[in-house]
């Protein structure tokens, strides 16, 4: 569905992505993990036009991007950056309205099938009862359930998602996942996401792209990449891998720093009582 | 750096920029119609056309044609006609009203402020200061004639809708020495008023006993060196030759230290205690504007302190003097004579034992 | 089912901000009405109304058609401009001190004002056409000089803020060597209506036409642009070219008021925020009404202009700047900051 050749991204002098290329499978999740700095947002802007690739393409269903005006492209894919801003007089309601923009006329009104629209994202996300509630005033999970709601009401094939569950406490981020699962499962919303939490990534991916220093270190599925070699590889840390048998997924636990010239190591145990 | 749809984008602007600055422009409406007068009224006495040869040539590049009815002169860059004898008047800075009224004229409103108004005008209404005036106020006073200066933007910009009430304007330009502008406004003014009478008398005993003061001075062979620090609670600056002091100083010819000419229309350059070291002149005059105390104060800090100051000829032979500033701020218009004698009884006070 | 209470909701709301608008409309009419009532020749409504209707002609109709009227309009046209200036501005930036100085078009202005005043003082017919180039160009080299992958709205301002202080020092250098000049500019430095006939009111009102229209058409726009870039990127907006249109929009609209009346300041500032706190941050409303509320504010403070030490008057820049101060140190003060804040 989205096929990424030969990108080559920079700012300015600097190649911040060189040579990535990746293809993401219709319905699939598939997470971008590495370490910071790696290029992740970058492929994100260069997926929504944001910025233009110094060398290679982005395919969407076979149509280069390059011909595609950012209207066209906003039909079909939905992205959240971290962080997004909202004026602090926006209601939920509002909010997810908006998503409604690439579908709208040129009167820029919302149909009634625009509102119901908007009301059926809103449903999904479970926030009806807070619809009406300025964005501001929400939590940062709730905040969260309210941007995705908004990307919802894009009605987009595609879901892209830059660190979503970053800013949250654990009860959120589980909730926010099992949301993004349910789209992905119920809507067949394919998702490419980004995130820092590789358990996460295991857990819910079907397919995990690792970068390092701008190039693609890893592409695999789970069990491929959250691995002892491939981890140190790309985080420079030692890990221990361990097979979760309920979800049929790997996770591990970090057990040392490679950079043993930093992090010299102590013998001393943690008491955890 | 720029695509190609940015590009698109700049230059669009700017073709849409030069569109846009044609809109612009307003269309400047010369006083055309004031003209027209002139045709219609040709002199018709034998008399009169010698007077006109008579007196026109005084001031010929300023006053162009006097008619039985009107005057023809330059006024700021155009050539104006405006009608003899008006009977409303009304004038926008003081200095100039004083004029008017020495040339025997009068006027039914002014601006505001008590220096340089003549008595007879200190009860008339005003319209406002002379940078703040109410156009409206002016328009309201249904006047014959308005006189102004063209060294405010506020004034000149009241020219077309002076134009388009058929009020007839004088714009008196700034650019000139004081005593010439002097001079050759009384000289204009008296021509509108058809006065030639005072011109001929009480202006002409002006500049007779003006004439007389310089001859006087003239008589000594090397005349002393002066500089004139213009004063003010902000800084300090010499005065050139044509400033207030500075051209009756020219006049009578002192030698001035900041002798050169400034930038254009300025008639003050910045001090220089180098300047003033350096050329060492034999009297130090100063001039003030405002507070006298605040003036002192700056002469002190500024002037004053430097370590040099006292090694100057002038300020060891007690050759300071300040200079009121009713005859060397301001306009002294009648009084220039007493200006002229203050000022060379102070330099050249040997000249007055020879009677 | 909530559907219903739901749209009878946003109903409300929409109803509530008409009926502001509403309210703003019937007050432009009254600062008009209260404009052309007072000055420095005292006329009665009566004697107003007489002499409109079916006179035509005489002292009254001539000073109320030919001066106050058209006066009383471009101060509303210049209240227009400026402030849909700076809430454009304030939506691009996304900063809610941005106003038109920032993108340099009160300093561009400013320093064609003192080269045609000052410099050539016998050319200062120019002095309309030289400010708008001025301001416009001077927007266009900070754009130009401040784009680096696209517009970083921080990386305008400075910019802007940089290239106003030099034009400033280029200014008062001018000013050094011509001190006898400096009444001169004082008008135009501080903003003043005075003498403005239909001459400038013909210059000015297709310019706030003009944006008026562009300004409601592009709101929409404007309101996704404040959710961030990305954002409004993903859902389908050219991030730059929107940006870039509605920054020039932003130029004209100030220019043609700065080069007509002079270096008004504190209009495109507060004039939005003031707005915002009573209709919200929703472009679509908060253009129509800052645009109305901007042409009544500029009247009354006309009006006060004029009349509080009548005859004299004093420039209307330094009304708005007595009422801008301390409307400033209430924003700061942390009075209902609508702040595209994260």
């Amino acid at each position: 569905m989205l096929e990424v050749k030969n990108l080559q991204l920079s700012y300015e002098d600097d190649i911040v992505v060189k040579n990535v290329s990746f293809s993401i499978e219709k319905g699939t999740i598939t997470t971008l993990i590495g370490p910071n700095g790696c290029g992740k947002s970058t492929i994100f802007k260069a997926l929504t036009k944001l910025k233009k690739p110094d060398l290679g393409s982005v395919t969407l269903r076979k149509k280069d991007i390059k011909e595609m005006t950012t209207k066209d492209i906003s039909k079909q894919i939905a992205f959240l950056p971290q962080s997004p801003i909202v004026p602090n007089d926006f209601t939920v309601r509002d909010l997810v309205g908006y998503g409604r923009y690439p579908h709208l006329g040129w009167t820029g009104r919302l149909s009634k099938k625009d509102q119901e629209i908007s009301e059926w994202a809103i449903s999904e996300t479970k926030l009806e009862s807070l619809q009406h509630r300025h964005v501001s005033t929400l939590s940062g999970g709730e905040r969260q359930r309210a941007w995705i709601a908004m990307a919802l009401a894009q009605q987009p094939k595609i879901l892209l998602l830059d660190e979503p569950t970053t800013f949250l406490d654990i009860g959120h981020q589980f909730e926010l996942l099992e949301l993004i699962h349910r789209l992905n499962a119920f809507l067949d919303i394919t998702v490419l996401m980004v995130l820092h939490d590789l358990n996460h990534a295991a857990r819910y991916s079907d397919k995990i792209i690792a970068l390092k220093n701008g190039i693609k270190f890893k592409e695999g599925t789970p069990r491929e990449v959250v691995s002892k070699e491939v981890l140190e590889g790309v985080f420079d840390v030692e890990v221990r891998v361990f097979n979760d048998s309920s979800y049929n997924c790997p996770y591990c636990i970090p057990v040392n720093s490679k950079n043993k010239e930093t992090y010299p190591i102590t013998n001393k145990r943690f008491k955890c009582s | 750096m720029f695509n190609k749809k940015h590009r698109l984008i700049i230059i669009t602007m700017i073709i849409l920029l030069i569109i846009l600055t044609g809109c612009q422009s307003p269309s400047q409406e010369v006083p055309q119609d004031q003209n027209n007068n002139q045709e219609e009224n040709q002199p018709a006495d034998e008399q009169l056309a010698e007077e006109v040869e008579v007196f026109a040539s005084l001031f010929p590049e300023i006053v162009h044609d006097v008619t039985e009815n009107t005057v023809t002169f330059v006024g700021g860059e155009e050539i104006l006609t405006v009608t003899r004898s008006p009977q409303r008047v009304v004038v926008l800075q003081n200095s100039i009203l004083d004029l008017w009224y020495l040339a025997g004229g009068e006027a039914i409103a002014r601006v505001d402020g008590t220096t340089n108004v003549p008595d007879e005008a200190m009860d008339l209404p005003t319209v406002g200061s002379t940078s703040g005036f109410s156009l409206e106020a002016v328009i309201a006073m249904e006047p014959d004639l308005v006189i102004m200066s063209t060294a405010f933007s506020s004034h000149r910009e009241i020219i077309p809708a002076l134009i388009e009430n058929n009020i007839e304007f004088v714009p008196i330009t700034a650019n000139m020495g004081p005593y010439e502008g002097f001079h050759r406004n009384l000289y204009l003014f008296s021509k509108i008023l058809d006065r030639d009478d005072i011109f001929e008398t009480r202006i002409h005993e002006i500049t007779e006993e003006v004439a007389g003061l310089i001859e006087k001075v003239a008589v000594i062979g090397e005349k002393p060196s002066v500089a004139i620090l213009f004063t003010s609670s902000r800084n300090v600056q010499l005065e050139l030759n044509n400033s207030l002091a500075g051209e009756i100083a020219y006049m009578l010819d002192y030698e001035n230290i900041a002798s050169e000419t400034g930038a254009e229309g300025a008639n003050k350059v910045a001090f220089s205690m180098e300047r003033l070291l350096e050329l060492d002149p034999d009297f130090i005059l100063v001039t003030t504007m405002g507070d006298l105390e605040q003036c002192e104060e700056r002469l002190e800090q500024d002037v004053k302190s430097h370590e040099a100051w006292a090694t100057l000829t002038a300020v060891q032979e007690d050759r300071i003097h300040f200079l009121p500033s009713d005859l060397f701020m301001f306009r002294p218009n009648a009084r220039y004579p007493e200006a002229f004698e203050y000022l060379a009884r102070i330099v050249t006070p040997e000249v007055f034992n020879l009677d | 089912m909530t559907n219903e209470n739901t749209l009878s909701q946003l109903q409300k709301k929409t109803h509530f901000k008409i009926m502001v608008l509403l309210i703003l409309f019937a007050l432009v009419i009254a600062s008009f009405l209260i404009s052309i009532r007072f000055g420095a020749h005292r006329v009665s409504v009566n004697q107003i109304f007489r002499a409109l209707l079916i006179d035509r002609e005489g002292l009254t109709y001539n000073i109320i058609w030919k001066i106050r009227v058209p006066r009383s309009l471009v101060a509303a046209m210049v209240g227009v401009c400026l402030a849909l200036s700076g809430g454009i501005l304030q939506g691009v930036m996304r900063n809610p001190l941005a106003s038109p100085n920032i993108i340099g078009v009160s300093s561009g202005a400013g320093l064609a004002a003192a080269i045609t005043l000052v410099l050539l003082p016998n050319y200062s017919f120019l002095l309309t056409p030289m400010a708008f180039v001025g301001a416009f160009l001077t927007t266009i080299f900070i754009y130009t000089l401040s784009w680096k992958d696209g517009i970083n709205p921080l990386r305008m301002i400075l910019s802007g803020i940089a290239i106003s202080s030099f034009m400033s020092a280029i200014v008062n250098t001018i000013l050094i060597f011509h001190p006898d000049r400096v009444h001169n500019t004082l008008g135009f430095t501080i903003g003043s209506l005075s003498a403005k006939t239909w001459v400038h009111y013909r210059m000015l009102w297709p310019y706030a036409l003009v944006g008026f229209f562009l300004a409601i058409i592009m709101s929409k726009k404007l309101n996704i642009l404040m959710l961030g870039d990305e954002i409004a990127s993903s859902l389908g907006l050219h991030v730059e070219s929107t940006r870039v249109v509605m920054i020039m929009i932003a130029s004209l609209l100030a220019a043609s008021s700065v080069s007509v009346v002079g270096m008004l300041g504190f209009v495109g500032l507060i004039v939005p925020h003031m707005m915002r706190i009573i209709i919200g941050s929703d472009y679509r409303f908060l253009f129509p009404a800052s645009a109305l509320f901007g042409a009544s504010l500029m009247m009354v403070c006309d009006t006060i202009a004029r009349m509080v030490m009548d005859p004299m008057e004093i420039p209307v820049g330094i009304i708005m700047a007595l009422l801008g101060a301390p409307f400033f140190l209430y924003l700061l003060r942390g009075g209902k900051m609508y702040r595209a804040g994260s």
